[in-house]
């Protein structure tokens, strides 16, 4: 029989938009900070994890299988493993659901998941045909060939690539991830006003809960000083208003468009680390889970409506917990940007979109207040790799809050996927 | 049974040594396998070693010789230094370096090249004996440590390091390693032209004989060159390639010797005087000359006295304690929980982190806590800027550290420090408030200078694992910390509290739980001492110098600034409270505490300490403080008035069992406040003073002291601290 598995507990970092107060932090710096911490705050024998993974979209090239480096920079032994999964927004969430089954098909007790990122750590690359034309220079023998290989450079050799740009971008269409929002807001006709209100809701509830998010944050001490500590998330504008959102002009689509940077979530640093244990194990260990993992699945659509994800995976998500869209005490969808949240809220409730994807009506409805109770990405941002494991901590604490129930946690994926967890959330 | 074993031959079966290009019998392997864990070099294992060059050399066959250790982490790590500290003549000390000199010179003589393939420590004695070889190769691992550290014990090179080590590098080069008697590892051993090749440790005795192979062939060739260019240069002609160069060289070692030991070490100026001409004088000559020398320093008082420090200090880093099993052991490198992030805490947090612990560092409050942490920061970032450690070091230093202002995460500690304010209730809360989340098996341990460890075990559900570990700050600078175990501390616990101590690096004595424990209990009547030897109008630089001439880092006002006035006041005023009359404080403090001069600190104390750059001056202001005319007094006078009440305070130790012997007072004194180790420590001066005069002048003085009676009875006897009925006793 499969086993069960638990969520024992976890933490984060505190979220930062990219170049600030997390700039100086490493991206395994991160990771490490918030594992340690982990560890130390539930007692856990490091000597008894099976396995660790972390999830990390933009894995920098010094620090190849951030996982391991992770792991041993925590005082993790040697002997455990530990890999680094990718899946875009959602590597997170890989990491987290590769750990749940492992669990489940019985290969670990014990897995320590997580994702990872620091978005300001993004290199700027020199061009390939910079890269070409240095690799012939250097193979120049004579002071000919050399000059010939000197001449050769033209301006444009020069212009950095902005990795972080490509990164938002679909790699098969080119199209940079606003525009597929745009398209969204244009075919499920949302207006910027929408967009604008949502967001503001979104910075509203994060600052009213930065007491209850400051429980999932492990303070971050800034280097190479030290003399700081970072505790909260930078994101959340107690001073937004619908005035300050309605002057930002669009960003993506500059002439039709309705997505800005203040209905988007900013591009972000942090790190998540969840312990995740067979039931057997939590209760011989003596640890009061926050929940356990009722359902959770991946799927694919067409990567120009990616925003749409959330909706294609929940359906499975939901069959496999055997649970209805109206059981669900709280929903984390992850605000990628606020016209890809309405829309999928409008796809959900549609029962022509619930007819396409061959159910016989709509999904359901999708309940505003049971969604992001405590904000979303657009105020406390969107680390990519970190996003996943951070909506399932969120849902599973607030669960523990409200005393217990089923909770979602899910989020489109750049490249045209979505992602979704069913939890259920154990009373405190 | 042998003192020492040199075995023959036995390449390693199994392995892929003796690479196959060397043919059976052609390189003779000798392995220094003494009985000494640390092939430690005595008269007997030079003997045996004569003998089996002897028998050697008249070999056939042989293209040859490799001299290497059995012993794990050790190659020879010098001559026995109880051998030394046991000779009382002199003669008979020089017939041991010219035997020395002869044999390790065979080495070098034989009809065939012998290598020294050093891995592990190769100091003193076992360096020179390396040096006596032909070649030498170091294996490159983080015990190989090469060096002449003779001079810390009072003597010199005296097996010929003094002179083959500056004919192989040059003078230049050869004396600040013997002067500082640094321990190099092996690539900068290489580096400096020490060694001859580096190997790695993995396979170290196969690569070798490779290496070993390469140079047999081509004569050397290769190495000779290699040696010039370390010699050579036109730095070299100019400095100790002529007699004037060779006394400049000479002048300005000697300055700085002397503005480091004020004179009161004669073993690194007998070496500049050996080393500088060493090069340009027959070696049969120099090395005669360095026998001699090593004859007279070894029987001197300062290099007994060194040597009984390094023995007692030796003994308090390998002391385990009372409870010897399992149970007792620290578990290295273990995980460290600190209670409080300001300068001691942070300080304790550091030299751990550096020493490869874990910690998770706890202050109440965000402000102090992130001072804390940034002082930890610092004190990575300057290892990293010089070049002590690299840039990943650091960071792996740092990772090691968690934070907190919460009382939660300690569960997985192997000891919790507390390190907050002075006040018992204070610290009893902080105890109660972590203890449900320790193991079992946790310390907890407190960083006490005053208060009473058996009052805090009061508040501890599990007393016995409540310890105090008092370290001295700056903690990085001092090595002394007392351990101190309350009325129901398990032995379990002060073991475990010891082999922490060892594993940050430091030297702990056992105290027990009294006033003040060891070291601030014997400062305080000195400092007061010293107090009323300026009220009674003696000027404050006189004392201060007098002090420092005596051999103390420090004067005693200058001493005060450092720890703080205040903080001077309240732990006499403790002392007063605990011991009494003879304990009554001057009060001169307290009004340097009225008019804001706490020292360092506010910048104002008995000296004037400016901020940044500037020298430290006197604070022409105390004058006004003083009623007495001021008088002159003798240096001597001085120093015994400051001295004085000290002995008598730590005969009272003794007396007391607060301590287990004279031996520990005189380690605590030179580790935890510097008194001069050539003197032997507090006791064994006081020994050498006389007992006599000291009780006789304590009688004499106006103070509310009197002597002790073990302190007067010894002295009617004519007895001494050291004498053959020295009391020692159990402490737990």
């Amino acid at each position: 029989m499969a086993s069960d598995v638990a969520v024992v507990a976890g933490l984060r970092t505190p979220f930062a938009r990219a170049g600030a107060d997390l700039d100086p932090v490493p991206m395994r710096e991160l990771g490490r900070a918030v594992t340690r911490e982990l560890l130390d705050r539930t007692g856990v024998d490091p000597a008894t994890i099976d396995e660790v993974i972390f999830g990390c979209a933009g894995q920098p090239a010094d620090t190849a299988n951030p996982a391991r480096v992770i792991a041993l920079r925590s005082g993790i032994p040697e002997e455990v493993p530990a890999y680094t999964v990718a899946r875009n927004c959602a590597s997170g969430m890989e990491a987290f659901t590769q750990g749940v089954e492992k669990i489940r098909s019985g290969r670990a007790q014990t897995v320590l998941v997580g994702g990872v990122e620091s978005m300001s750590r993004f290199p700027l690359q020199y061009p390939r045909s910079f890269a070409q034309k240095s690799a012939s220079l250097a193979r120049a023998r004579n002071l000919a060939e050399k000059l010939i290989g000197v001449l050769a450079y033209r301006p444009r050799d020069f212009k950095p690539v902005i990795t972080i740009l490509e990164g938002l971008s679909d790699p098969t269409t080119g199209e940079i991830m606003g525009l597929t929002a745009e398209r969204l807001a244009r075919e499920f006709s949302i207006s910027r006003d929408e967009q604008d209100a949502y967001a503001l809701r979104s910075h509203q509830r994060a600052v009213a809960a930065r007491e209850f998010l400051a429980g999932e944050i492990a303070p971050v001490a800034i280097p190479p000083l030290y003399s700081e500590r970072l505790g909260v998330d930078v994101g959340p504008r107690e001073q937004q208003s619908l005035a300050a959102l309605a002057k930002l002009r669009p960003y993506f689509d500059r002439r039709n468009g309705t997505v800005t940077v203040g209905n988007s979530c900013p591009v972000t640093d942090g790190a998540v680390a969840l312990l995740l244990m067979s039931s057997e194990r939590a209760k011989a260990e003596g640890l009061r889970p926050l929940g356990r993992v009722l359902g959770h699945a991946y799927r694919g659509l067409d990567p120009l409506r990616m925003g749409l994800g959330p909706v294609h995976a929940t359906v499975p998500a939901l069959k496999e917990a055997g649970v209805s869209l109206a059981d669900l005490e709280v929903i984390e969808l992850n605000e990628a940007f606020a016209a890809q949240v309405i829309a999928c809220a409008r796809a959900f409730g549609s029962k022509s979109y619930g007819e396409s994807l061959g159910l016989s009506g709509a999904i359901g409805e999708l309940d505003f207040d049971r969604l992001n109770p405590n904000g979303g990405a657009i105020a406390v941002g969107h680390p990519v790799g970190a996003t996943g494991a951070r909506l399932v901590l969120t849902v599973l604490r607030e669960l523990e809050r409200r005393g217990g129930g089923l909770g979602l946690a899910t989020l489109c994926i750049g490249g045209g996927q979505g992602g979704s967890v069913v939890l259920e959330g154990m009373p405190s | 049974m042998r003192a020492f074993l040199w075995r023959r031959g036995d390449w390693e079966p199994g392995t892929t040594f003796p690479p196959p290009e060397v043919a059976d019998g052609e390189v003779i392997h000798l392995i220094a396998d003494g009985e000494s864990p640390v092939n430690a070099l005595s008269l007997e294992s030079i003997e045996e070693l004569e003998r089996a060059l002897d028998e050697i050399a008249g070999e056939t066959g042989v293209r040859a010789m490799v001299i290497s250790s059995a012993k794990v982490g050790h190659f020879i790590a010098g001559a026995d230094i109880d051998e030394i500290g046991g000779i009382t003549d002199p003669e008979e000390a020089t017939r041991l370096a010219t035997l020395a000199q002869e044999v390790f010179g065979h080495l070098g003589r034989l009809p065939f090249p012998s290598f020294a393939l050093i891995h592990g420590t190769c100091l003193g004695g076992g360096l020179e004996l390396a040096l006596g070889c032909n070649y030498r190769i170091a294996v490159s691992s983080p015990s190989t440590k090469i060096g002449l550290p003779e001079v810390n014990l009072g003597i010199i090179p005296g097996f010929g390091g003094s002179q083959r080590l500056p004919r192989l590098i040059g003078v230049a080069k050869a004396l600040p390693l013997i002067l500082a008697g640094s321990r190099l590892p092996a690539e900068v051993a290489l580096r400096r032209g020490i060694v001859d090749a580096v190997v790695p440790p993995e396979g170290a005795l196969g690569i070798g004989l490779r290496a070993v192979k390469k140079i047999v062939e081509d004569g050397g060739a290769q190495v000779a060159k290699q040696r010039l260019r370390h010699r050579g240069g036109w730095r070299h002609r100019l400095l100790e390639g002529n007699p004037i160069g060779r006394a400049l060289l000479a002048r300005g070692a000697r300055k700085q010797v002397l503005a480091k030991t004020g004179g009161h070490y004669p073993a690194p100026l007998a070496a500049i005087d050996l080393v500088v001409p060493a090069a340009s004088r027959t070696l049969g000559a120099g090395l005669a000359v360095e026998a001699k020398v090593v004859g007279l320093l070894a029987v001197g008082p300062v290099c007994k006295n060194l040597v009984r420090i390094f023995q007692a200090s030796e003994r308090a880093r390998k002391y385990s304690g009372p409870e010897e099993g399992d149970r007792g052991r620290w578990p290295r490198p273990g995980f460290l929980g600190v209670l409080g992030a300001g300068v001691m805490g942070a300080g304790v947090a550091s030299a751990a982190l550096d020493r490869g612990l874990a910690v998770r560092l706890r202050d109440i409050a965000e402000e102090p806590l992130s001072r804390g942490l940034a002082q930890i920061a610092g004190d990575v970032r300057q290892q990293v800027e010089r070049r002590r450690r690299s840039a990943l070091e650091g960071e792996e230093i740092l990772s090691r550290l968690t934070h907190g202002t919460e009382p939660i995460g300690f569960g997985r500690c192997d000891a919790v420090l507390e390190a907050i304010v002075e006040r018992m209730d204070v610290k009893q809360r902080a105890l109660r408030e972590i203890e449900p989340q320790l193991r079992d098996d946790c310390l907890f341990l407190t960083n006490t200078s005053a208060l009473s460890v058996t009052e805090l075990q009061g508040s501890a559900a599990l007393p016995e694992r409540v310890v105090g570990l008092h370290f001295f700050n700056p903690v990085s600078r001092m090595p002394l910390v007392e351990v101190i175990a309350g009325r129901q501390t398990a032995p379990w616990a002060v073991s475990r509290t010891i082999g922490l101590a060892q594993a940050l690096g430091k030297y702990p004595v056992l105290v027990q739980d009294s006033p003040g424990f060891l070291v601030n209990r014997l400062l305080m009547p000195y400092l007061d001492a010293a107090v009323r030897l300026l009220e009674s109008g003696v000027p404050g630089p006189v004392i201060d110098s007098a002090a420092k001439r005596f051999g103390l880092p420090m004067g005693p006002m200058r001493l005060i600034d450092e720890v703080g006035v205040d903080i001077g006041v309240e732990v006499a005023e403790t002392l007063h409270a605990a011991f009494g009359d003879r304990a009554t404080p001057s009060t001169f403090l307290g009004r340097l505490v009225e008019k804001g001069w706490l020292g360092r600190k506010t910048g104002v104390g008995f000296y004037r300490h400016p901020q940044g750059k500037g020298s430290t001056v006197w604070n022409e202001g105390i004058g006004g403080c003083i009623d007495s005319p001021r008088r002159a007094l003798a240096e001597a006078e001085i120093v015994a008035a400051l001295i004085d009440p000290m002995v008598d305070e730590a005969a009272r130790c003794l007396e007391e069992e607060v301590v287990s012997s004279a031996e520990t007072i005189d380690l605590a004194l030179v580790m935890g406040t510097g008194f001069p180790p050539f003197r032997g420590g507090l006791l064994r001066y006081a020994d050498t003073t006389g007992l006599a005069e000291i009780v006789a002048r304590i009688e004499g003085s106006d103070s509310e002291r009197t002597p002790s009676s073990l302190l007067a009875e010894l002295a009617q006897e004519g007895a001494t601290f050291y004498g053959p009925n020295a009391m020692t006793v159990d402490v737990v």
